[in-house]
């Protein structure tokens, strides 16, 4: 579909950070299915004229923000998005980058936009760990992000840690795995957060994806 | 509530999607783009394509036509198949595909998954053990040199989890293909012993065996491979029986056959009798010439 005739509603510039890890390409693919443009970049040269960033994630959160000072995104965008307030979501690893840090692989320092912190979810042991497959949020706040989606809706979760929040305000929904509740989707001011995979969890997902647009 | 997932299992053989008949006969299908579009309308919770030539034949995962395939696709792929480094699996997800199926036959070493899992999380890396029966025991079968190993299926998915795996898929050679229902002692061995999620592949004949493997055993997805593609709407059909036996998975295509009566051999009976007077609301004669 390389140079389709596709009409695309936006004038705004979505990048999606291409990093080495994430899915990068899935989210785009998504984002065409909603007939909004995007780009994927892996470099800081043109990240100052965008209008929102989306940081997908499949991986362990040492090596993300090892990539992220690698490529020279990590400071451009904390800049972006800290101080300009650009609009920020967070895919699944992408959103536990927000917090302050996490012990995957030996302690390392994240974002620290929201005062979270990201450990392994402590369960029952009769509860398998990844916590892979389709689940239903609930919905804890009403949420620009979420707006479109009913409640119990199913996403695709794929994740071993998860986010802790502080600051239990910022949760707009959460997810319910064995003993525990853990943090589904986080919006705070122009930063948003979903520990599900919008861009795999077919129509579901893709509602969550056309909120975030009509933000921009 | 974590909903058990349908896995719909896809063979590559020369960039065609084929049916296996025991790994030795193949039969086209078409396209994976198509096979997959499918699968995903039908509202299937995950897909996983399996390049069955790519080890044996050494050659890398087809990363262009992956690339095509996976364009429209909005639900979780894996692929497995010819990977050989952590370079691979980066190129693998950089097409769209989101998990990495190592296959136990190229694991002369477990290193390629601590590396895969230390970039890329254990989430994103699923081994697929191939097992056999050997008379009464149960031993990991070589796929490359089609013999069976003296390896314990169990100490094999303790070690590779050990190791970084996050899923554990455990494909019974021995009823590949048979239609005769998963091995539910095999997989339950397995999930009694191992932490992390377990997939059951191999025998799936009709759904009344999902519902079997879902109630017997803790597995957390079943895998089901050719038969998905005998009829129209497989997967809806499975996940309404299912759900009528109150079995916990996702349904939420816009179509459902939950009326239906649906056998254990997964067909759909007619429509009520009440029901179906209940549709006509006018009699409309036919008109004469």
């Amino acid at each position: 579909m390389k140079g389709s005739s596709k009409y695309f509603m936006n004038k705004k510039n979505i990048f999606i950070i291409d990093y080495e890890m994430g899915n990068a390409q899935s989210v785009k693919n998504a984002l065409n299915k909603i007939n909004v443009k995007s780009k994927i970049i892996s470099t800081s040269n043109t990240l100052s004229n965008c209008d929102a960033i989306i940081l997908p994630g499949v991986g362990s959160f040492k090596q993300a923000v090892y990539n992220l000072n690698k490529k020279e995104l990590f400071k451009p965008i904390d800049d972006l998005v800290r101080n300009k307030k650009t609009p920020f979501l967070g895919i699944c690893l992408g959103m536990q980058l927000i917090g302050k840090d996490s012990t995957e692989n030996g302690l390392t320092k994240g974002f620290g936009w929201i005062g979270g912190r990201v450990r392994r979810i402590d369960l029952d042991s009769k509860y398998r760990l990844p916590h892979v497959g389709w689940n239903e949020i609930n919905k804890e706040k009403e949420a620009s992000l979420l707006s479109r989606v009913k409640n119990l809706s199913n996403y695709y979760f794929d994740h071993t840690y998860s986010l802790i929040c502080d600051n239990t305000k910022l949760v707009s929904s959460t997810v319910k795995y064995g003993n525990k509740k853990i943090i589904s989707s986080i919006e705070y001011e122009n930063i948003f957060g979903t520990q599900f995979h919008p861009e795999k969890s077919q129509l579901n997902g893709l509602r969550v994806l056309k909120a975030f647009c009509k933000l921009i | 509530m974590l909903k058990k997932r349908i896995i719909g299992s896809i063979n590559l053989k020369d960039g065609w999607a084929v049916q296996s008949l025991s790994f030795k006969k193949f039969l086209p299908i078409g396209k994976l783009k198509y096979s997959l579009e499918f699968l995903d309308r039908w509202g299937i919770d995950e897909i996983l394509i399996l390049d069955i030539n790519a080890s044996r034949s050494k050659s890398p995962p087809n990363f262009d036509l992956l690339n095509r395939a996976t364009k429209n696709i909005n639900v979780p792929v894996t692929v497995g198949g010819g990977i050989k480094s952590v370079k691979d699996m980066i190129k693998i997800l950089k097409t769209g595909a989101d998990k990495i199926c190592i296959n136990s036959s190229v694991l002369e070493n477990f290193d390629i998954i601590t590396k895969g899992a230390k970039t890329l999380g254990r989430q994103c890396i699923v081994t697929s053990i191939d097992v056999i029966k050997v008379g009464k025991d149960f031993k990991v079968y070589d796929h490359t040199n089609k013999t069976s190993t003296s390896l314990s299926p169990i100490d094999f998915s303790i070690k590779a989890i050990d190791k970084g795996a996050g899923e554990i898929l455990i494909r019974s050679i021995h009823n590949d293909g048979m239609k005769d229902g998963y091995d539910l002692e095999l997989i339950s061995n397995i999930t009694d012993k191992v932490e992390a999620p377990v997939i059951a592949a191999g025998g799936y004949g009709n759904p009344r065996h999902i519902l079997d493997c879902f109630n017997v055993t803790d597995v957390s997805a079943c895998a089901i491979g050719n038969s998905l593609n005998y009829s129209e709407q497989s997967v809806a059909i499975i996940k309404s029986y299912l759900f009528n036996n109150d079995c916990e998975v996702r349904h939420e295509t816009a179509f459902t056959y939950q009326i239906n009566n649906i056998n254990n051999e997964g067909r759909i009976s007619k429509y009520d009798d009440i029901y179906l007077e209940n549709l006509i609301f006018e009699e409309i004669p036919e008109e004469k010439i």
